[in-house]
This record gives structure tokens, sequence and C-alpha cells, in this order.
């Protein structure tokens, strides 16, 4: 019934309220450093919209009408979970507010990205066995099953998707001044892991790992579907991931190589707009 | 000035990407003789799978980036470059053919044939590739201590 998908709108509020909110506090950043004449990269803003928009799709679009099926359920886990973090982390919004935010404003933002709790998070590996962690928990324990009986708990996961997806992705490719930026070959390791450990998930619940019996009681066509979708999605989805993270190398290693040698390097504490 | 180290890693990196890509698209893909999961692969074999497959993304990505920048550096060294392709195409054919078909046997190159040929030409192909990786190896070396030579002298 392609029509009946089509009228079928769930009710989301609570997304439709957020999404132009967010999109306000955004637009309002870049224009106050329009006025102040200070330029904010176009591709950042377009990152942040194609996040939005992935959300959209992701939660509010009929797509979402009908995610207590399996495949529709990890399309959603690659949109929320993987595309919208990693577009938002593209986006760069605490820098944003870091340029925007008026002096006194600005300093309570810095003593929260320079806390400990803060530092923690950022380091690459705490939020990869986060991300990687709770996928495997999700899917091997019975907590799947739970959040198709719960509604609400089903919202609760769709959060921690983007939020964990968030703490995944920011380290690695993240344009924001969080924490202090672990060396190249703990990152390459962490994306590895990680990376390794999706695909492997996908293959496990193919081969009727899926907790809480669902192995037995979802149709095996789409639980076959839904791993084949979290496999070559998260491919999909990982390969720009993995792009934007050795073109981000490439940029920074062309910098030094613009550089008079031996110059001692800005410790990378100090954010770049307070400098 | 030439870095015939990060040339060879280039090369390996783009190798192994390249095995794996052939592997996971013409056979995976194509040709449906690898299944997606043909229930005879342990769960560690299935972890030990999605590691390499990421590993293979990562190769090619990061191989081709430092390509890049030896390129713009003007400091890439084709023929360690090639010996560090073939090392890493033969390398990785070579481990996926006899550690995870035969000694593991995880999965196989295909179903419902005898496989013996399958296993003789894949493996025979491997070596071949590292062979040559090795052949041209040894000449980027022959070469590079001439060159020494002649600045010596």
């Amino acid at each position: 019934m392609p029509l009946g998908w089509l009228t079928d709108w769930p009710s989301t509020p609570a997304a439709w309220a957020t999404l132009p909110a967010a999109l306000a506090l955004y637009a309002t950043g870049v224009a106050r450093l329009r006025r102040r004449g200070k330029n904010w990269s176009s591709r950042r803003s377009a990152s942040f919209l194609a996040g939005w928009a992935t959300l959209l799709i992701a939660v509010c679009s009929p797509l979402a009408a009908h995610d207590e099926s399996f495949p529709v359920h990890m399309v959603q886990h690659l949109l929320i979970g993987m595309l919208a973090p990693l577009l938002f982390a593209l986006s760069a919004p605490i820098t944003l507010a870091l340029r925007a935010l008026e002096r006194a404003h600005r300093r309570p933002l810095v003593r929260i990205l320079h806390s400990r709790a803060a530092r923690v998070l950022a380091f690459p590996p705490i939020g990869a066995l986060i991300y990687a962690g709770s996928l495997w928990t999700l899917y091997l324990t019975p907590l799947f099953a739970q959040t198709l009986r719960y509604p609400l708990l089903h919202e609760a996961l769709h959060m921690h998707f983007l939020l964990a997806g968030c703490l995944f992705m920011w380290p690695l490719v993240g344009l924001d001044p969080v924490g202090s930026r672990s060396s190249i070959r703990v990152r390459i390791g962490v994306l590895l892991l990680a990376l390794g450990s999706h695909a492997a998930l996908a293959k496990l619940i193919y081969a009727g790992w899926l907790g809480g019996g669902l192995a037995h009681t979802l149709p095996a066509g789409d639980i076959h579907l839904g791993a084949q979708l979290m496999y070559y999605g998260g491919d999909l989805i990982d390969l720009a991931l993995v792009v934007t993270f050795f073109a981000q190398w490439y940029v920074r290693a062309g910098r030094t190589l613009t550089q008079a040698p031996r110059v001692p390097p800005i410790p990378r504490s100090v954010p770049e707009h307070v400098r | 000035m030439v870095d015939r180290r990060r040339s060879l890693i280039s090369g390996l990196l783009c190798g192994v990407g390249v095995a794996g890509f052939i592997d996971e698209t013409v056979f995976h893909q194509l040709l449906h003789w690898h299944h997606f999961y043909d229930k005879s692969t342990p769960s560690w074999g299935l972890i030990s799978d999605g590691i390499f497959h990421a590993a293979s993304w990562l190769c090619i990505v990061g191989g081709l980036f430092l390509f890049a920048d030896l390129r713009r550096r003007a400091s890439f060294e084709a023929r360690s470059l090639w010996a560090g392709f073939f090392l890493g195409l033969g390398g990785f054919q070579l481990y996926d053919g006899t550690l995870q078909h035969k000694v593991f046997r995880f999965h196989q190159i295909r179903y419902h044939v005898d496989i013996l040929p399958y296993d003789l030409v894949w493996n025979a192909l491997a070596a071949v590739a590292l062979l040559v990786g090795i052949a041209v190896l040894v000449r980027a070396r022959r070469r590079a201590s001439g060159d020494r030579e002649t600045v010596v002298t």
C-alpha cells in the first residue's frame, strides 16, 4: 500500500517543536557573526540543516509510522544514530555558540567544555564504547523487545541513538574544540573497532542472535532485510565518516606544510576563536 | 625528498583495501558466490569478519589520502608503492584463502561445487601477487642503493 504509507504521518509534537527552536538558535548565531563582519562557513550551516532533515525523515515522516517493523527500525537507527550525528558534528554548533556569545555568557560554556566530565566523554574510546556497547546490549538482550512493547521506551531509544551517536562522532570528526584530541593512531583504532563491531553485530542479528525471543517471533524475512540494511547502509555512512576523517587529516597535514618550520604549535586547549 | 617507507605503506594499504573491495563487490554482490552468512561460521568468526571488513574500508581510504599527501610533498616513489600494493593484495588474499577458508573454515569461495580448483586458483593468484610484490620491492631497494652509490662517488 504505497499510497497508504504516504498519508500515514505519525504524531510527533516534541520533534516538530524542537526543530524551529534549534534552527532559530543556529540562525541567530550566524546572523550575529555576520553583523560583526565575521564569516561562518556555509558548509557548516548546510550540515546543520541536513542533520535536521535526516532526523525529520527518521522520526516525523510516514516512515516512522511503521517503525514497529524491523527493517524500518533499522533505517531509523542508521539515520538517527549515525547520519544525523555525523552531520551535526560537522556543523560545529559549540564553536558557533562560543563565537556568537558575549564574553560573560561564554564563560560558563567554556567551563563546561573544560570540565573533567567533558574531557572524559571527549576521549574517543569512551564515546565509541557507549555507542557500540549500547547497540550490542540493545539487540542481543531482551531490551529491544521491550522497546516494541512500551512506546515511551521506544522514544527514549531514539533519543539515546542520537546522543550516543554524537558522543561517538564528535571526538572523531567533530569541528568543535572538545577535550584534547588524542593521537591519530588511537582514533584509527577506535574507528576500526567501532565500524567492525557494527558490521559484526549486523551479521549476528542475521544469524539469529536477536534477543528477547524476537529471532523466532519476528518474520525471518524482516530480520534478514533489517540486518542487511544495517550492514550495507552502515557501510555507506561509515565510508562517509572514514573519508571525512582522513580528509581532515589531509587538510591538517597540509597546514603544517605551509607553516614556517620549528614554530611551537599553539596548544589545542586554547580554542581557536579566543586566540 | 623521496619517502620510500610511506610510499610502501600507502601501496600496502591500497592493496589490502582493493582485495577486500573485490571480495565484497565481485564475489558477494555480483556473482553471489559467497553468502552473507552461511550458518557454518561461528559467532567469533563473524566478529573477525566484521573487523576485517572495517579494516578494508579504512585501508583503501587511508591509503589513498596518504598517496595524495605523498604527491603533494613530491616525495612518492612509484616502485615502492607498487611493491606495497601487490604485497597487500596478495597478503590479504592468501590470509583469506588459507586461514579464513581452510583453517578456521569460516566460509567457502563457492557452495555446492567441487571446491578444490577454486581454492587452488584463489591461493595461486595470491602467491603470484605476493611474488610480484617481492620482486618489485627487491628492484626498488636495488635502485635505491644504486642511487646512494652514485651520490657518494
